[in-house]
């Protein structure tokens, strides 16, 4: 499990991370959004032991990671910016990574060999942005780690090899529970890997969700009602609107609760149309948020 | 784990190797090049002089290419083998890695000693192989090539080590390269401008650079090299020990402690920058001070450098830390610094140390070094121990301190130095140097100058014992026909020619001593070859085969003169008006002027309104003994020629306003 608890970290005189708390799950994936400069790589650097924070503390398995050599042996940080020694081949770096990581195992290095269908003698500084990328997914997954900790890590990739890179973290995720961290300013790229979702803004976790309990908590309610229907029903029943609208004799409702309460609840009205319907990823933050006060659209896309 | 000890980690041992070995092995070449080789190339000359092959181990031989190599290589190891902390993405992706700090630390450092410290060894190894199987042992031996390769890594790990230190400090790797050289030439930069400065400032400060200039700094050191002359001494072997170690420590402490954001900034520490900025601040505002204050020798001049110096300092600083041009709006932090400065000068000028009117009391001082500078007071000589001087040589420290008014800033165009060490009881020593003009203290330096003690210093023909004396030879100063001298031979009369040469050193006087006439003679005196264990100190560094003392005749040595008419040596031994011509007196107003008619030698023969071509015998003997044969700015009045016959110039020359003869000055 990794825990972070009321870090900061200044950069000078600018507060890159501000109190922020996480628990992430053994086994989860963790999708960490933000816009550019939210502090989302900060987070992760501090995570995997790169920066020191200025206060509260950061543990993986209850322990701190900063120099802490036993637990940062099961973590693999891939940054957005990759970096390979000069002149070095994919067998060199691989050799240099099992003499790092206790855990390398090499069949599954040969194994993925066929997955990337890269040249293991060629320089690694000669492969392209997305090669290189892929290189860095075969040789933190052949070295086994409990966590994988992952900054922008689909930018530069094919939409085949992105799907492929997906399936080879879902399959260590259900195989050996690693727990995986992913950072993207895009919320749609992450909509099918993760199961939570945190929002970094200026420094500050701002909300985290479970994808599961979001999705199904939140619809679109579009109704028409044969005569005027006041709105004291929805008072009564002590529904939460999280959004409403009125579009000629459509109503459009964005509620929270679970389909077959809100169905029953409007069913009681006599409507004479009843459309309720789940909410894609991206709005169910931009009406959450919008509750919160912010202009989410500009944080997620 | 691999390596089951946590002081190093093999996989980045093995990896640095492969990544690094590269450097080592050019290292090796070119160390062998350098050494073996060329030792092997004279040794298959049969012309060339072998002893030089010595030479290969000191360092500092020829162009130096081997202290050049050395620095090179060590700044290199230094920044190649840290380059990733200074890169963000190399620095990131490291330092993810399940190691420590400490441990990378100490493996570089290790990978670093390994290719730092073979490839002398090899080198090192090869020399002796080659000395043995060539039998080159006469030329040198195993001790000179451990003593070079012991100094050679003592100093190569010095640099490492402080371009190591550096490069914690700073986040980028040419910043790294080049504080790494300025921090190796800072100690001796810095206390050469101190120095400087102090003087200026400080009436009656001095500091004997000539003897801890190489201590100063490891760059020259590495540079000078050692021979038998300056030999690495213990304390400063043990002193570069100490400092490698120190900085190992103090690395491995601020690389723990860097925060590895810094990756790219200039300075990576904030009290460094600080450092650094004021520290530019400083060194710059003394260069440029130091710059006037000897191209201008004025204060005011010296003060506009310290100005101009400490603000380019300031702003240059600035810009190379926030990496702009626009950092004008920051004037706080200079306006702090002027405020120091000027509260530190003010008391330097003030004297609120009492350091200007310091003089020990006599009954507490054992002996005083007195004479121009440092280097004429090197190992004891011009030491003064006689009572009577010793209180003389402070009448005139307490009339240097009383005139400090007026020496201090005052114009330094006929100044000369004057450097006093006193030797105290206690074993300590007291140093004052000023730059006066000598006329000035007259008084007090006539008892000093008549006294045997500097007699003694300043005349070998004193000291020298006449009986190691093997050969005279005296050379007129004025040469007619261009191989006059008398030589003396005979033992007996060298020793008399001795003897009244003392009685006539012992009577002259302060103002003889200083009247510039031009000696009739100079008298070189060869000491006998099986005599000069003796007289070491004849030996200099420029000419270590050198067997004479030297000597004059001066005009005022009646009594020598007289000595040589009797045995019959005068005729050989001086210029005479018979071999003259004639001789052509002009007017000159300025040693510019009297240069160049000196060096252009045609204008003063040629028939200006303004000459005196004086023929009669006796006027001529008047003008061979009150010439004086350079020109003294502050008396010197007139240009003197002298031809033989054919109208060939054999000399020029000046009078003095005190000793221009009546009838010339009746004339012009």
């Amino acid at each position: 499990m990794i825990e972070i608890m009321n870090l900061n970290k200044s950069f000078e005189d600018l507060a890159a991370l501000k109190n922020v708390n996480i628990k992430i799950q053994k086994g989860s994936v963790y999708g960490l959004v933000g816009s550019n400069g939210a502090g989302k790589t900060t987070l992760l650097k501090t995570m995997v032991g790169v920066y020191q924070g200025d206060q509260g503390t950061c543990s993986i398995d209850g322990q701190e990671v900063f120099e802490n050599v036993a637990i940062k042996a099961k973590v693999i940080f891939i940054p957005d910016t990759l970096y390979f020694f000069a002149n070095y081949s994919v067998r060199d770096m691989a050799k240099y990574y099992s003499n790092i990581y206790p855990a390398w195992n090499e069949a599954r290095f040969e194994k993925l060999k066929e997955a990337f269908d890269i040249d293991v003698n060629k320089n690694i500084h000669r492969l392209s942005k997305g090669m290189q990328r892929q290189v860095a997914f075969w040789l933190a997954l052949s070295s086994m780690p409990d966590y994988l900790i992952l900054d922008e890590p689909l930018d530069g990739l094919d939409p085949v090899m992105r799907q492929k890179v997906k399936n080879l973290l879902i399959q260590d995720v259900a195989e050996r529970q690693m727990t995986v961290l992913i950072s993207s300013h895009n919320l749609r790229e992450l909509e099918d890997l993760c199961d939570t979702i945190g929002i970094l803004h200026k420094g500050t976790l701002i909300l985290e969700k479970e994808l599961d309990d979001l999705k199904s908590d939140v619809h679109k309610i579009q109704v028409a009602f044969k005569e005027e229907v006041s709105g004291e029903f929805l008072v009564n029943a002590q529904a939460q609107v999280l959004y409403e609208e009125v579009r000629g004799s459509v109503r459009l409702f964005i509620m929270r609760g679970s389909k077959e309460d809100l169905t029953r609840l409007f069913a009681k009205q006599q409507p004479l149309v009843l459309d309720i319907l789940p909410l894609t990823l991206e709005e169910v933050f931009i009406y959450e948020m919008g509750g919160i006060g912010y202009a989410i659209e500009n944080i997620i896309i | 784990m691999p390596l089951k000890t946590s002081l190093f980690n093999q996989g980045v041992l093995l990896d640095d190797l492969k990544r690094f070995s590269w450097l080592g092995i050019l290292y090796t070449l070119a160390l062998l090049f350098l050494v073996p080789l060329q030792i092997f190339m004279i040794s298959g000359q049969e012309d060339r002089d072998h002893s030089i092959m010595k030479e290969f181990f000191y360092l500092g031989t020829g162009e130096n290419l081997q202290g050049a190599l050395v620095l090179a290589v060590a700044i290199l190891m230094g920044i190649f083998i840290f380059r990733y902390i200074q890169v963000k993405a190399a620095s990131d992706t490291l330092h993810s890695l399940p190691i420590k700090r400490a441990v990378f630390y100490r493996t570089h450092v290790l990978t670093s000693l390994v290719l730092l410290i073979v490839p002398v060894l090899i080198t090192a190894l090869i020399s002796l192989i080659l000395n043995s199987m060539l039998g080159l042992g006469a030329y040198f031996n195993l001790q000179d090539i451990a003593a070079w390769a012991g100094v050679l890594i003592l100093l190569e790990l010095t640099v490492f080590f402080v371009c190591v230190f550096v490069g914690m400090i700073v986040g980028m790797s040419v910043v790294q390269g080049v504080i790494t050289v300025i921090f190796l030439f800072l100690p001796l930069g810095l206390a050469l401008l101190l120095v400087e400065s102090l003087q200026t400032f400080l009436y009656g400060f001095t500091y004997n650079f000539g003897a801890n200039e190489s201590k100063l700094s490891p760059l020259v050191r590495l540079m000078e090299g050692f021979r038998e002359t300056n030999k690495m001494g213990t304390g400063e072997i043990v002193t570069y020990i100490v400092v490698c170690l120190g900085l190992y420590f103090l690395a491995q402490f601020l690389y723990e402690k860097r925060k590895l954001e810094t990756a790219s900034q200039t300075i990576a520490y904030r009290p460094f920058r600080w450092l650094f900025k004021y520290g530019v601040t400083l060194c710059t505002m003394l260069v440029a001070g130091v710059y006037f204050n000897q191209t201008q020798q004025s204060i005011s001049w010296t003060l506009f450098g310290y100005l101009l110096g400490s603000l380019l300092g300031y702003y240059v600083a600035e810009m190379v830390l926030k990496k702009s041009f626009f950092v004008f709006k920051n004037f706080k932090g200079y306006l702090m610094y002027a405020a120091v400065v000027s509260v530190l000068l003010a008391g330097l000028h003030f004297d609120l140390t009492g350091f200007t009117k310091k003089v020990p009391p006599i009954n507490q001082v054992k002996s005083i070094g007195f004479g121009d500078s440092f280097y004429v007071l090197r190992d004891g000589q011009n030491l003064y121990a006689d009572k009577d001087n010793l209180a003389h040589i402070q009448e005139l420290h307490q009339q240097l301190i009383a005139d400090q008014a007026q020496n201090k800033y005052g114009d330094r165009r006929s100044t000369r130095g004057m450097t006093l060490v006193y030797h105290l009881a206690d074993g300590s020593q007291l140093a004052r140097g000023y730059s006066v003009d000598y006329d000035h203290y007259s008084k007090q330096l006539k008892p000093i100058y008549e006294s045997k003690e500097y007699k003694k210093h300043r005349y070998d023909a004193v000291t020298v014992d006449a009986a190691d004396i093997e050969k005279m030879t005296i050379r007129p100063s004025i040469d007619a026909g261009g191989n006059k001298e008398a030589v003396i031979l005979k033992p007996e009369d060298i020793k008399e020619a001795i003897t009244i040469i003392r009685q006539d050193i012992e009577a002259e006087t302060y103002e003889q001593m200083n009247d510039n006439r031009t000696p009739w003679a100079n008298i070189r005196l060869l000491i006998a070859d099986d005599k000069m264990k003796k007289y070491q100190k004849l030996h200099t560094e420029s000419n270590p085969e050198r067997r004479e003392f030297y000597a004059s005749w001066e005009k005022s040595y009646g009594n020598f003169e007289a000595w040589l008419q009797q045995k019959g040596y005068l005729k050989n031994a001086r210029v005479f008006p018979e071999e003259i011509d004639y001789v052509v007196v002009e007017k000159v107003t300025s040693s510019g002027q009297w240069e160049a008619k000196r060096r252009s030698g045609e204008w003063i023969d040629k028939n200006s309104t303004n000459r005196l071509e004086i023929k009669d015998k006796d006027q001529l003997e008047t003008c061979l003994r009150n010439h004086s044969d350079v020109w003294n700015s502050k008396k010197a009045e007139y240009i003197v020629g002298f031809y033989r016959e054919g109208h060939v110039n054999i000399g020029y020359g000046s009078f003095n306003k005190d000793n221009v003869p009546e009838f010339i000055k009746g004339k012009l």
